[in-house]
């Protein structure tokens, strides 16, 4: 080629890169700057900051909110993380509506809806995830962060050449070491990860929280889905929410939690304090890699042929057909099975009830639509309204 | 449309795209980078700049390690380290064929174990070895088939195979657990070709071959080659036996740090910047093709496209893959390099998952079948870096002949692998 | 740990580095083709170093 024409071949690729690094760039800092607004319901105790439990994480990425809820009267503590997997909306959704609606009369109840904020600060290279999604509400459309399942690498890097676990030495994946269901119950002068886990476990200790629980997503490939897994404190409590549940409203399981497998914090947090540590599993077929189309439709509604077909060749844990498994489906038997475990943990403690109103059940949020609870932040006291 | 006929015609556009740009002699990474886009902007109606870049990030830290493996090795190669373990070796052991041929299949399987790349074995230790293989008595036609199949088995081999971590990092498994499989099959792959090959010949002309080899700096010694060797091995176990008092080096760090050794060990005085930069230079294909594979993939998995040919995979009967993949891993490395360990190599591990296998032996066992196809056109790139490198002047359909039986040798007990991969779950550790 | 935000630094260096050495090829370089490619590979190396993704 000519030295003009090399030259000119040169600019204009220099140009179009320096475009594409700006448009692309805008797009990835508003992402990790969205903040998304919360109404905390009007019978929040009080909000408080992860790092009053641990302040080196002052100032962080992940110094998330801490809801807590106290009732009139006295009972047991219930700790409830979303946001675990930013890839799992269910998770952070159902939390939000938690905390936008609750109501306690005995015990104590304390949500954080982003547990690990910093994996919703960045979406999966490969994966085409969308950034955000939306949310109908009576008011009008509420936007959230969509993220990854492992936290920023911006606030979590190089990873080791193989992730030592803390402190049972058990070896992970290297990328496991920003996975915050893989880094329980953390490490005081770990990484970012770490010292978040850490700080719960501060808090699960400073608050005598008698039950943990943590909400997750799966895809329907993977078996450990439609389920509770229990630390084995809490199986007689898991068992008896599972069999009511699945009377009464939907299907759910009930497994134990695997002793040799750490990390996770059905295993970790029950091992490591006081509180029984439970976590819950819901169908999500956007996680699948059969699935077809990736985008906003399919992470709120749940529905993929390819999923389907998969399914059909008997390849799948869980059931899918032309309904999928919609965003209110999914929040819907969150929000029940924590109703249920509270219900089942009273019966089985009643000299520590926890004993709570305003949340919908099952039926509810499907008839309704999840978006029905939550509230317009530009309606509500500014005093009530927090950011994630 | 429905979801079926939109993946394909994605799939279709993406095919087209790839083979006109080909033909309008557009190299295989802007080729591929133009299928990407075509998909983007058939999908979409639109061009998503910020789907564009994410994707290009998918093996960004794989892209470090890469450089940093090589930066390493080209350093070692420079401060002469590696010509001196070579004369070494013909030295002490030119009496003793199958000795001398075992330990420079060794010298030919540390590179790529080292960096996960055929063509860092064949640039920086293929013509040393080349050299004195032919002073053993081995024909050029089969020199050139030993150094290419011993660097394919080098790209295969522990700790850094890109096949299978591009593959596990897809498919949310832990790149853990491979060395040992990954270890037997590469060293069996490269001995196995070295004495088919290489086994019958002259004695080694001890003066000749040492005249023909470039003489190392004076000063070298086995201590200086070893010592960044040791520092890289103590580095990776520091990190596991003291994972919560050392700081989390990565292991593109422990080869720079390495590197650093090297650097200091070196006799004579090394321009450190140019082999950095000649380093990036040269790495530039493979890495512009890992950062454009991304940018397909994200167009793929945003599309459904890569949905599609998961469904089509794990839809498959387990006898139909066992019966082709040895086939079609090779053709489809030649076609799309690594683009087809997460293309086909995601999938693959997820059936093999739903099927009862053991995903670590049987993605292992692929992932050594995918660099016997580096020879192979249209890429063909580690194959034409070898005849490239040891100046062959014979047609490349010969030396392709002399790869055949080897290459099926390697390919068959990689099979075996695939279908006894439950029997053989013992070899999965570290 | 202060060791790990000096590692952190260094591979923002390394990350620089690079981008470095692909912005000087794409300079240096006499095929169009080659430039192209340059250009696209710069994107990440460059968006890691202003800590944008």
């Amino acid at each position: 080629m000519k030295e003009k024409g090399l030259a000119t071949v040169k600019v204009i690729a220099i140009c179009l890169s320096v475009v594409a690094m700006i448009l692309a760039g805008a797009a990835f800092y508003s992402h990790r700057t969205y903040k998304e607004p919360v109404v905390a319901s009007e019978y929040v105790t009080q909000v408080k900051k992860l790092s009053d439990y641990f302040p080196d994480l002052k100032g962080t990425v992940n110094d998330c909110n801490i809801y807590i809820f106290e009732g009139s009267e006295p009972g047991g503590t219930v700790l409830l993380i979303g946001g675990t997997h930013p890839e799992e909306p269910g998770a952070n959704l159902t939390a939000e509506l938690i905390v936008e609606n609750l109501r306690v009369k005995k015990g104590k109840v304390i949500v954080a809806i982003r547990a690990n904020r910093s994996a919703s600060t960045v979406t999966r290279p490969g994966d085409a995830y969308p950034q955000f999604y939306h949310i109908e509400t009576p008011w009008g459309v509420k936007k959230f962060r969509m993220g990854d399942r492992w936290s920023n690498p911006l606030d979590s890097w190089p990873d080791p050449e193989v992730y030592v676990h803390y402190p049972s030495r058990q070896m992970l994946a290297y990328m496991d070491i920003r996975n915050f269901n893989r880094t329980w119950p953390g490490r005081k002068n770990g990484t970012i990860t770490e010292k978040t886990n850490y700080a719960f476990m501060q808090l699960i200790e400073k608050e005598k929280v008698d039950l943990f629980i943590d909400l997750h997503e799966a895809e329907l490939e993977y078996p450990v889905i439609s389920t509770i897994v229990s630390h084995q404190r809490g199986v007689d409590i898991a068992a008896m929410t599972s069999m009511i549940l699945s009377s009464t409203e939907f299907n759910i399981g009930m497994e134990y939690s695997p002793k040799e497998l750490h990390g996770l914090s059905h295993r970790e947090v029950g091992d490591h304090s006081r509180a029984i540590s439970l976590l819950y599993e819901a169908p999500e077929p956007f996680l699948d890699r059969v699935r077809g189309i990736t985008d906003e439709r399919l992470l709120l509604t749940g529905k993929d042929p390819f999923v389907m077909k998969a399914g059909e060749f008997g390849l799948l844990y869980e059931n899918i057909d032309e309904n999928g498994w919609p965003i209110d489906v999914r929040v819907g038997r969150h929000a029940s099975t924590f109703l249920t475990t509270l219900e089942m943990w009273s019966e089985f403690h009643p000299d520590l009830p926890i004993v709570i109103e305003g949340i919908p059940r099952y039926n509810d949020v499907i008839a309704n639509g999840v978006g029905y609870y939550f509230k317009d932040p530009s309606a509500a006291p500014e005093n009530r309204v927090f950011y994630e | 449309m429905d979801m079926y006929a939109h993946a394909t015609l994605i799939l279709v556009v993406i095919a087209a795209t790839f083979t006109v740009a080909k033909l309008f002699k557009l190299s295989i990474e802007l080729s591929m980078f133009a299928a990407a886009i075509a998909a983007f902007v058939v999908h979409t109606g639109n061009l998503p700049i910020r789907h564009i870049v994410e994707g290009a990030f998918t093996y960004y830290d794989v892209c470090l390690i890469f450089i940093t493996a090589t930066f390493f090795m080209s350093v070692l190669k420079e401060s002469g380290g590696i010509v001196y373990m070579v004369r070494s070796i013909v030295k002490t052991f030119h009496k003793h064929r199958a000795l001398c041929l075992f330990l420079l299949t060794v010298v030919l399987l540390i590179p790529g174990a080292l960096t996960g790349s055929g063509a860092a074995t064949v640039l920086t230790v293929g013509t040393l070895v080349g050299t004195v293989l032919t002073y053993m008595g081995i024909s050029e036609r089969k020199t050139a088939a030993i150094i290419f199949l011993c660097a394919a088995m080098s790209a295969a081999a522990p700790p850094i195979n890109l096949w299978a971590m591009m593959a596990a990092a897809g498919s949310n498994m832990p790149y853990v657990g491979f060395m040992g499989p990954l270890l037997v099959l590469s060293v069996v792959g490269a001995l196995f070709t070295m004495f088919y090959l290489g086994g019958k010949g002259k004695v080694v002309d001890l003066d000749k071959t040492l005249r023909e080899l470039p003489e190392p700096p004076e000063g070298m010694n086995w201590f200086r080659v070893g010592l960044p060797f040791a520092v890289l091995f103590l580095l990776i176990i520091a990190g596991r036996v003291w994972p919560f008092d050392m700081p989390i080096l990565g292991l593109p760090l422990m080869f720079v740090i390495s590197a650093v050794v090297a650097i200091l060990m070196s006799p004579k005085k090394l321009k450190i910047f140019a082999i950095a930069e000649e380093t990036i230079h040269s790495l530039i294909p493979l890495v512009g093709i890992m950062i454009v594979v991304g940018v397909l993939i994200q167009s793929m998995a945003l599309s459904g496209a890569r949905g599609l040919i998961s469904l089509g995979v794990v839809t498959l009967p387990l006898w139909v893959l066992f019966g082709t993949l040895w086939i079609i891993l090779p053709v489809s490395e030649g076609l799309l390099q690594y683009a087809v360990a997460p293309l086909l190599g995601v999938p693959l591990v997820l059936l093999f998952n739903m099927k009862a296998m053991n995903p670590i032996i049987a993605l292992s066992a692929m992932a050594v079948m995918w660099p016997v196809g580096d020879s192979l056109p249209p890429t063909a790139v580690v194959g034409r870096a070898t005849v490239m490198e040891l100046e062959f002047k014979g047609r490349y359909t010969e030396f392709l002949k002399a790869c055949i039986v080897p290459s099926l040798f390697i390919l068959l007990v990689c099979t075996l692998f695939l279908i006894f991969s439950n029997q053989l779950s013992f070899l999965v550790a570290g | 740990m202060f060791l790990n935000a000096v590692v952190t630094f260094l591979y923002y260096v390394l990350s620089a580095f690079i981008a470095f050495i692909i912005l000087r090829n794409i300079i240096k370089t006499k095929s169009a083709q080659e430039a192209v490619l340059y250009c696209i590979m710069i994107i990440p190396f460059v968006l890691r170093v202003l800590r944008l993704k």
